[in-house]
């Protein structure tokens, strides 16, 4: 027997946008929010401790039952399929993109300006950062332009950060606090940070994640939540383009079919699975699948690399209290004019690479009792500090998300697949980005009389996003700029699919901003809250 | 010659792990950890981590107590002294004790494959206890725990000649004495002592201190 759920707004996804963009809704109309989410609850606030303590043990998955076992992918994709999201087990740092960044075509000639600016976009990032709880501290204004400061001061440094701060700004390159979700003070009901140094999972609850606020509205009434249940294709209105109908099943009852009529789809499935579950969804109208009358769902797929070195320093410092914490700095990624286009953030931690007990001498030799103390205390006389930056790539046309034929899930929906690549412009700039970043880790090093140990490229992009491609033309892109399907006047797609680029940044921010300004634009739809 | 005397006279502690023994370690592990928080959040303790979600999958073996100890006298920094270097190979049998074989692990980031841990070192590593054992009566004539300490380490340094400079995860060495030596090289008691002071790496505490030093380790804690 087929379940029918009736509500003004279906939700498919609850991870953080859509649970902020769920709150925001819900203080500006009386709308029925209903949220599917295919995962189910993962581990309650009271077991993260005992959780986390076999994570430092053993390297376990402090996360139960956060992922479903045939419900992946290949290419870039995050298991995490859970109440919640990613964000349940993020690290929480929180910087903006830079204006740059929605401007790459105007200002450098290169990839596509986005259909909204930072300014436009400011209000947002705003916003989110005293909904959730952001500590943070200002950067100089020409390279952090915010209209006020964060909601909560920014964590101390450590003595090391402070250290490498000195370190870092002799080199001409002003640094300070990485922005955090975590609390310094108590006004968010959160207790403060104890700087714990496992934020992956914190086990005060000083750090964001967003179980918190989906309770609170469950709690009072303003979203339904139906978990554990899949959606596997949205179907049209007959006689419109509307759409009318998510098709899903309860993974606890395969027999019994979960059909959800309503009269608004938020597509808040993250960069994976939102561009997936539209190809899924194929029809007469549309055979290669919902608001892709333009065949742009599941291209210009986008993220950014990073490249990071270790600098051998002649300090001492004290590895292991804090290192979670860091000193960042956007001078690169608001360089000014440039002849090639090269931009990207540069983040300072201390670290313990090199300063490790090993059970072989500098010979080769096996040692023993006190001689690995002494050698492990005569690498500890200098400091390693990590640097690293993230910079941005054009995606290409065909760096695209398409479904697996060879693939499938238990229900016989084929899975994606994401195969990243850059835009020949990017391409062709890689070895000299690397270079050019090669060449201020060094000039780093030479300021505190150090040296540069090593280097490394991650080149599977991070925070990824794009696929559902915002756009003003609805031939190039697949939604406008509050994440409107071009083709759908009732389905929006928020967060991470519908960036441009991937900027060089972490992307919860602004993926969350985007989402409070469609949020906006969806309640304006609806009868105003009574 | 350094004599292998020390830690001789301890009340050593050999019952075999028994499931509920297991269980009763992966509890207090949890509880003594939220402890390690202080008064903010030790409302968490009682209900750190429910036996529900503790698959008690059952190690195939225990570990040899007097053997382990004897490779701690050998491997272990001899500036520790007696009751730290139990409360070292305490801590290995307790971590031990609690390891779960095959067990899921963190996520990496972006990665779109679960990755599982080792499976049960037991047999192996119960082998190579055995095998030291053998080594010492055959070349020394006297079992390994009452060999010289010099006399043990070369027998060490032979059977670990294959590994590699850097200590691996202990659960991932392929020698129990590497396991051992990894455990408490990178424990905090270890890591204080290196450098002298007290980071207590991975201890929750307040964030009002984060910019001292940590305070200096004082006598015998060195």
């Amino acid at each position: 027997m087929t379940n029918r759920i009736e509500t003004d707004i279906c939700i498919i996804g609850s991870g953080i946008t859509g649970i902020l963009t769920a709150a925001r809704i819900s203080e500006l109309t009386d709308a029925k929010i209903v949220m599917v989410e295919a995962g189910g609850r993962t581990t309650p606030v009271r077991e993260r401790l005992g959780r986390r303590r076999r994570f430092i043990d053993y390297g376990e998955n402090p996360w139960i039952n956060d992922h479903i076992e045939d419900q992946t992918g290949e290419g870039l994709m995050y298991r995490s399929m859970v109440v919640g999201g990613c964000a349940m087990h993020w690290d929480s740092a929180c910087p903006r993109f830079s204006p740059e960044d929605f401007r790459q075509q105007s200002l450098y000639g290169v990839g596509t300006d986005w259909p909204i600016s930072y300014e436009e976009l400011e209000p947002y990032y705003h916003e989110f950062e005293h909904r959730i709880g952001v500590a943070g501290e200002p950067g100089p204004p020409e390279y952090d332009p915010r209209s006020g400061p964060y909601p909560m001061p920014p964590l101390p440094l450590s003595y090391n950060l402070e250290r490498l701060k000195e370190w870092g700004e002799s080199s001409g390159i002003p640094f300070w606090t990485q922005p955090w979700a975590k609390a310094t003070t108590t006004e968010y009901g959160r207790s403060v940070c104890r700087r714990c140094d496992t934020c992956h999972v914190c086990p005060t609850g000083a750090k964001y994640t967003p179980d918190v606020t989906l309770d609170e509205l469950i709690k009072e009434g303003r979203v339904h939540l139906i978990s554990e249940t899949l959606i596997r294709k949205l179907e049209l209105d007959v006689q419109s383009d509307r759409l009318a109908v998510a098709r899903g099943v309860d993974r606890n009852a395969p027999d019994e079919p979960m059909e959800i009529r309503a009269g608004t789809f938020i597509l808040a499935a993250g960069h994976a699975w939102s561009s997936h579950l539209l190809l899924l969804s194929q029809s007469a109208r549309f055979p290669d699948g919902i608001a892709n009358r333009s065949g742009m769902v599941g291209r210009y797929m986008t993220g950014h690399p990073y490249m990071a070195g270790f600098i051998d320093l002649p300090f001492k410092l004290y590895p292991g209290a804090f290192q979670t914490n860091s000193l960042l700095s956007r001078m690169h990624a608001r360089p000014g004019p440039i002849d090639k286009y090269v931009r990207h953030d540069l983040r300072i931690w201390d670290s313990t690479v090199g300063r490790e007990a090993h059970l072989r001498d500098a010979d080769g030799k096996i040692q023993f009792g006190d001689g690995i103390m002494d050698d492990w205390r005569g690498r500890t006389e200098r400091a390693t500090a990590r640097v690293r930056g993230y910079y941005d790539v054009i995606p290409d046309r065909d760096s695209r998300l398409t479904l697996d034929p060879h693939a499938r899930n238990r229900f016989g929906d084929p899975l994606p697949r994401i195969d990243f690549k850059d835009a020949p412009e990017s391409e062709d700039l890689r070895t000299h980005t690397h270079e050019t970043m090669e060449g201020i880790f060094k000039q780093m090093a030479r300021a505190g009389d150090g040296h540069l140990m090593s280097t490394n490229v991650r080149y599977t992009m991070e925070h990824p996003g794009g696929g559902c491609r915002m756009g003003e033309d609805p031939s190039t892109s697949v939604t406008d700029s509050y994440g409107r399907a071009h083709d759908h006047e009732n389905l929006f797609v928020i967060g991470a699919p519908t960036m441009v680029s991937g900027g060089c940044a972490n992307g919860t921010p602004t993926f969350c901003a985007l989402s409070l300004r469609s949020a906006e634009e969806i309640a304006a739809t609806l009868p105003s809250r009574s | 010659m350094v004599q292998g005397s020390r830690g001789q006279g301890q009340s050593y502690y050999r019952a075999a792990m028994t499931p509920d023994r297991r269980s009763f370690f992966k509890r207090s592990a949890a509880v003594v950890s939220s402890l390690m928080l202080g008064d903010e959040v030790k409302w968490n303790a009682a209900a750190a981590l429910p036996a529900k979600h503790i698959p008690d999958v059952g190690l195939s073996e225990a570990l040899d107590s007097d053997l382990l100890r004897a490779i701690a006298v050998a491997a272990l920094p001899e500036s520790l002294e007696s009751a730290d270097l139990e409360q070292a190979v305490r801590s290995f049998e307790r971590w031990w004790a609690a390891f779960e074989p095959n067990a899921e692990l963190v996520h990496p980031y972006g990665g779109w494959i679960i990755p599982y841990g080792p499976e049960d070192r037991g047999p192996e590593w119960s082998e190579q206890l055995m095998k030291l054992e053998r080594i010492a009566q055959e070349r020394f004539e006297v079992s390994f725990a009452r060999a010289t300490v010099d006399q043990q380490r070369t027998i060490l340094a032979e059977e670990i000649s294959d590994q590699d400079a850097s200590f691996p995860e202990p659960a991932r060495a392929e020698h129990v004495a590497v396991a051992l030596m990894a455990h408490y090289f990178r424990s905090v008691d270890a890591n204080n002592r290196c450098y002298g002071v007290q980071i207590d790496k991975l201890t929750c505490r307040s964030i009002d201190t984060a910019s001292e030093i940590p305070p200096t380790l004082s006598g015998k804690a060195l």
